[in-house]
């Protein structure tokens, strides 16, 4: 097996499988936050069998927030855990066509909740080993007052917040899952790139100035679970060339949707004239601006390259 | 586009069945089967084309297809296969059927609270998801497949549609790609002892009522929160091997553990006992005796019915409760009673003195109000029935005459307001037939067509089919 964990997520980290897929991936602390001094709360993590076509990449988003002051270990734990969790599914239990419709509701309906379930286990696991320090206490207090520094006391995962993304890719079909921000992007052979789960009805042209007050959606939140996003396509159903996870730093350095979704196209038109050692040499430069010009937040890509 | 199964917009669609020729709007969707177009048709009526992949377009699934189109689609619930489809070069088949309206709503939001149907709303779904099946089985047909993911409802109103019927066999007929999914999977096809057949689906549809009503799969309790890694083994085991409902009354090791089922903790409070003895049923006995233990469609139609009827607003709040009833009334209903004892600890409060068998104040369930309501007006009819009367009531034949169950087209009485004095109710006569109404002071009145009478409590009526009274 292939693994690379997130220690390594700013170093090239590329492998080819030599049936049919190349993996890369790349995450760039925030030009905001490079100025703050705070660290990338990103965090990315993939597994490739090398026996059979299995690949499960997770990409994750810690909120970054004085509330959720130890997002990074939370978004580091959740891609842990998605990873090992599906990996261990799906490689050890192959979807066949025979198959696929016992698997969709467990897609659907379990795996989300195994997901948080596990998520929790592991925070609270890190909680006893790393109970809230007295820095962590009276820093909170001093810029959240005591109602929330109680809030967080008694819900100690509300500190550890993150998003997660992950797709699967078996033999015959992909699986996908999201709760909260960022996106899955798929181009497929004819050039056409879908958004997963976009959450955007159309695209309304440029940003609203007034920022919406609904925060995303987080692994820290009662039954977050049920707010899942998953999908399951049999391979005919999406043909793809090129699968894409980014966290919300990304999309949000551009100021439209379909701005956004071209980079799915300059990102396999430079695969496919240039390789993607070129790529991989390069990505980390591209994230970096993208993030000064952009966003100034964190940015985590993740893609998967279908030879 | 190179692959010779798909469809541009615009790409012409022979429908040789319907006789008509169709123009391919676009793609709605795709994902393990296959992908579904909408159509434009000449005389506009929104039509659905799904084509399957390669992969699934098998010689068996194309006689499942023929024989479902031969045969009439059991109730307007089902969204039926109408014509094959073969195109000449393009590679496979797919079938023609009715477009689903935006209306319907896929149950996965109400799980997700993303929608707050009424209690109403929901149990006219699931009564109405019942009515279905109970047709599609005395057509001899099996489902196969039944699962959220192919039931949608009308949060407004609770009618239904069912998709996904490529799936339906003859009842006995070992055919169909599919043999169902893990979590509405009867316990005795996932051990390998049974074929998808109307037994099974009876208990896939129990499933789907406990879903709906509690929000909550009925075997995921403790047991299940305590699996740290996914696979079939352990999946079968809950689904298959070692099923335990999480409200089986003799044995709580799979109770639900608050922390990831809190909703099923929640709803069990809330309904009343009658009920959750049909749930009690369906997941001890129709799990250990699938032949005979399973909750028929008949049952499962006088319980929902039952529950509905019984529903009243909260006067402090406006939520939606229910008013319980002694057992007598439910013997005469035909709903056991001594299925065992509900756990001790949720069962819901009997407080209250005993009106002509109605317990009427009990305490309402929203935690941020509790009143106890007292005094709910309801109707009983010939012992059979009670309705309680809010002021949206309305009763249908199905009511009033017994030889009329579950028509519900065309009400004959609503619950009416005085046009002078507001705090007066009374119940109106839609129907064209003259009531006999008994008052209280012994007087005797003829209320007519689209006349009303006053509800006291007391009042006896004689609708001619059956009679009533008034009670609270």
């Amino acid at each position: 097996m292939t693994e690379i964990n997130n220690a390594q997520v700013v170093d090239k980290c590329i492998t080819s499988n030599p049936k049919r897929w190349l993996v890369c991936s790349k995450s760039v602390k925030g030009a905001l936050h490079s100025r703050t001094g705070n660290s990338n709360q990103d965090s990315i993590r993939w597994k490739q069998s090398n026996t059979s076509n299995t690949i499960v990449m997770s990409v994750a988003d810690g909120h970054g927030s004085d509330m959720h002051f130890r997002s990074k270990i939370g978004s580091q734990i959740a891609v842990k855990i998605a990873v090992e969790t599906l990996f261990e599914l799906f490689h050890n239990q192959p979807i066949e066509i025979n198959n696929v419709s016992q698997v969709k509701d467990i897609i659907r309906y379990s795996v989300p909740r195994i997901l948080v379930h596990n998520w929790m286990d592991r925070v609270q696991y890190h909680m006893e080993k790393h109970p809230f320090s007295n820095n962590e206490i009276d820093h909170i207090l001093k810029k959240k007052g005591p109602l929330i520094l109680k809030k967080i006391i008694d819900n100690p995962k509300i500190a550890y917040g993150s998003t997660l993304l992950t797709a699967v890719i078996t033999k015959n079909y992909f699986i996908f899952f999201q709760l909260g921000d960022g996106n899955i992007l798929i181009v497929d052979n004819d050039k056409n790139v879908r958004n997963m789960f976009s959450n955007k009805n159309g695209d309304s042209g440029y940003k609203s100035s007034v920022e919406s007050i609904v925060h995303t959606e987080s692994l820290c939140m009662d039954d977050s679970w049920l707010e899942f996003k998953t999908g399951i396509f049999d391979f005919h159903a999406l043909k793809p060339k090129l699968i894409m996870l980014s966290t919300d730093g990304y999309c949000n350095s551009f100021n439209n949707e379909s701005g956004f979704l071209k980079i799915g196209l300059d990102y396999l038109a430079l695969l496919e004239e240039y390789g993607y050692s070129y790529l991989s040499e390069n990505l980390y430069d591209i994230l970096r601006q993208t993030s000064r010009e952009g966003s100034g937040d964190d940015i985590t890509l993740g893609l998967i390259y279908h030879i | 586009m190179n692959t010779t199964s798909e469809f541009q917009a615009g790409e012409p669609v022979h429908i040789n069945g319907l006789n008509i020729v169709c123009n391919v709007e676009k793609e709605l969707g795709s994902g393990t089967q296959g992908k579904v177009y909408s159509l434009i048709s000449p005389d506009n009526s929104p039509l659905v084309l799904k084509w399957y992949f390669p992969s699934m377009a098998t010689n068996e699934q194309y006689d499942i297809l023929k024989s479902l189109i031969q045969k009439e689609s059991p109730s307007n619930g089902f969204l039926w296969p109408l014509a094959l489809v073969k195109i000449p070069k393009k590679e496979g088949f797919g079938y023609v059927m009715s477009m689903k309206d935006s209306r319907f709503k896929s149950f996965s939001l109400w799980l997700s609270r993303k929608i707050n149907p009424s209690f109403k709303t929901l149990l006219t779904a699931c009564f109405e998801l019942v009515q279905s099946f109970h047709l599609l089985h005395s057509k001899g047909l099996c489902y196969q497949d039944l699962s959220l993911n192919n039931i949608y409802f009308d949060p407004e109103n609770g009618e239904i549609r069912i998709g996904d019927t490529d799936n339906i066999v003859i009842n006995g007929e070992d055919k169909g790609n599919v043999i169902g999914t893990p979590k509405f999977m009867a316990p005795e096809i996932i051990i390998g002892k049974a074929l998808p057949n109307t037994q099974t689906d009876l208990y896939s549809l129990a499933i789907i009522l406990f879903y709906i009503l509690f929000l909550n799969h009925p075997l995921e309790g403790k047991i299940e929160s305590s699996i740290k890694s996914l696979d079939l083994p352990s999946m079968s085991k809950l689904y298959g091997f070692e099923p335990l409902f999480i409200f089986d009354p003799n044995n709580n090791s799979n109770y639900p553990d608050p922390a990831f089922h809190a909703n099923a903790l929640i709803f069990w409070s809330i309904y009343p006992d009658f009920i959750k003895r049909i749930f009690v049923k369906a997941f001890t006995d129709g799990i250990k005796d699938p032949m005979h233990g399973r909750v028929r469609e008949t049952e499962w139609q006088i319980a929902l019915l039952a529950l509905r009827d019984s529903i009243y607003y909260c006067k402090h709040c406006g939520s939606e409760n229910f008013l319980v009833t002694d057992y007598s009334v439910f013997e005469k209903l035909k709903i056991p009673v001594e299925l065992g004892v509900i756990n001790s600890d949720i069962k819901v409060s009997k407080q209250s003195s005993i009106v002509e068998g109605v317990q009427s104040n009990s305490a309402c369930w929203n935690p941020k109000c509790k009143t106890m309501n007292t005094h709910i007006l309801n109707i009983r009819i010939d012992d059979r029935l009670f309705i309680a009367l809010n002021h949206d009531t309305k009763l249908f034949l199905h009511h009033i005459d017994p030889d009329r169950k579950y028509d519900f087209s065309n009400p004959v009485a609503e619950v009416s307001r005085h046009p002078t004095e507001p705090r007066v109710w009374g119940l109106r006569n839609l129907s064209t037939y003259p009531w006999k109404v008994n008052r209280t002071n012994g007087d005797i009145i003829e209320v007519n067509s689209k006349q009303s009478f006053s509800l006291v409590p007391g009042t006896q009526i004689d609708f001619g089919t059956s009679k009533g009274m008034v009670c609270y």
